[in-house]
This record gives C-alpha cells, sequence and structure tokens, in this order.
C-alpha cells in the first residue's frame, strides 16, 4: 500500500444488502475523505438500481488507492486482479462511521 | 418533484424509547400513510434490515429501511423521538433520537424514487443537515429542507 502522500487517484466500490443507503452513505464517505486530502475520487456504486458511475479500466489502472466497501459481492471483481496490493476491503458501515479508514493501510 | 416529502410524513416528540416501540410505530404508520397495506410486513422487513446490522448512525440519527412488497410506492418517513431510543446500536456513542425511514417498493420500483430515497440518505452524511433536522420542531420545515436537498442535483449520484 502507497503513502497517503503518494495516492493521488482513489476509485471506490460501494454496495450494500437493500442497495437503497448505505451504498450511497459510503460512496460520499469516500468521496469527502479523498476530497479533504487532494485526492481525485470516482465511486461506483452497485445498487437497487443497478451500477452507476462504472468504472473503466483505465480509470482502475490510474488509480494509486482502490477501496471496496460493500455488504454483498462485488460485480465485475475481475476489473481489480492483480490489484490486490492497492487493495482496501472494508464494510459499509465501517468507512461511513470513520471515513479516513480507507488510508489506515498506508504505510506511514 | 418538490412535493416528494409532506410533512404528513414527519412525527415529533414520538414517545418510543426502544428499536422495537420505534420500527412497529414506522410500520403502522406506513399502512396509515397509504404506503403500504400490511404492516406486520413492513415490520418484517425492517427487522431483516436491523438483523443484517443496526441502521443506526451517528449524531443520534438512525435510517431504519424496508423493503417489500407490501409497500406499494416508495416514501420517507421521518420520526424526532422525545426521549432517547435505549437499545439502537449507533456508530458513536450518541443514542439515536431521530429515524428517517425509507420505503421501499419490492418488485418493479421506479428507478426514479429509488434514487429520491438514496439522496436522502446521503443527506444524513452531512453535519449541517443533521443538525437543521435536529433542531427542529416544526414538520412543514423538515420536509421542505429534504425537498429542497433533493432538488439540489448539483452532487448526483
Amino acid at each position: 500500500m502507497k503513502k497517503l502522500s503518494e495516492i493521488k487517484v482513489c476509485v471506490g466500490v460501494t454496495s450494500c444488502a437493500t442497495g437503497i443507503a448505505h451504498t450511497y452513505m459510503a460512496a460520499d464517505a469516500i468521496k469527502k475523505a479523498c476530497k479533504k486530502h487532494g485526492i481525485k475520487v470516482k465511486v461506483e456504486t452497485q445498487g437497487a438500481i443497478g451500477v452507476e458511475n462504472e468504472l473503466k479500466p483505465s480509470e482502475i489502472d490510474m488509480a494509486d488507492l482502490i477501496v471496496f466497501a460493500n455488504d454483498v459481492q462485488v460485480k465485475n471483481a475481475e476489473r481489480f486482479h492483480g490489484k490486490e496490493d492497492i487493495l482496501f476491503t472494508c464494510r459499509p458501515g465501517d468507512v461511513i462511521a470513520k471515513p479516513d479508514l480507507i488510508f489506515s493501510k498506508c504505510e506511514q | 418533484m418538490s412535493g416528494f416529502m409532506q410533512a404528513s410524513h414527519v412525527f415529533l416528540d414520538n414517545p418510543a424509547t426502544t428499536i422495537e416501540e420505534a420500527l412497529t410505530f414506522l410500520s403502522g404508520k406506513a399502512v396509515e400513510l397509504g404506503v403500504a397495506d400490511d404492516a406486520a410486513a413492513v415490520l418484517a422487513a425492517y427487522h431483516k434490515r436491523e438483523e443484517e446490522g443496526s441502521t443506526g448512525m451517528v449524531n443520534g440519527f438512525a435510517i431504519p429501511h424496508a423493503k417489500a412488497d407490501a409497500i406499494k410506492q416508495a416514501a420517507v418517513i421521518v420520526v424526532k423521538y422525545a426521549n432517547e431510543i435505549s437499545d439502537w446500536e449507533t456508530m458513536d456513542e450518541d443514542k439515536i433520537t431521530c429515524a428517517i425511514s425509507l420505503l421501499v417498493p419490492g418488485a418493479e420500483a421506479g428507478t426514479t424514487h429509488l434514487k429520491l430515497l438514496s439522496k436522502v440518505a446521503v443527506m444524513l452524511m452531512q453535519e449541517d443537515f443533521r443538525e437543521t433536522v435536529k433542531a427542529s420542531s416544526d414538520a412543514e420545515e423538515i420536509a421542505a429542507l429534504i425537498n429542497a436537498n433533493l432538488e439540489d442535483d448539483e452532487d448526483s449520484l
């Protein structure tokens, strides 16, 4: 995992059981945490209305940090294969409660 | 769209002190307001969601939500409690004093209305929104605040 100061681009994927509330609250939390640190961010929501803000392969390639905040299985997770070293995984509730948690595995 | 959230869906000074009382009240009101046709089914859906993880958040807010075939239209019900809800697990030390509940129709739900519900959920992430709801004891004001935020499409999801 890179140092926080080296993270320029972050992408995320959020989902939850009902796909109505926590999916979108977690996306909001990730975006706020990144903006606070001047990090460019895009979050794909996999909710009840379907996938929105779908991440393109080129965007995933640009990422210095990938955040999965999910209660249910990530759709199309194969897009992120080989990126495990920059992947942070948590539950939506975790990042809603503590948005800066997404940086907790970053090197000091 | 300005009329999505109605003052008739906002309840103040509710006497509930337990999560069971709170969810039972919400389920009953969902039927009274014509949002759902089976209170028991709505209550079961609320319970199912809470069992997957508490919908208690921060600053005394909870976002209980139910998805059921008994729910006929997407709706939001806001309840402010006269006392703290003692047994609703939260993300911080605060006890729940306000519930913003989302009622989600089962099958064939229109995307438009589901998006509105999700936008209400994201409002809860804004501290100034939470503070305004907390400070208000006016159903019209709370409904208008939610409607105003729904119209603000600046940060669309």
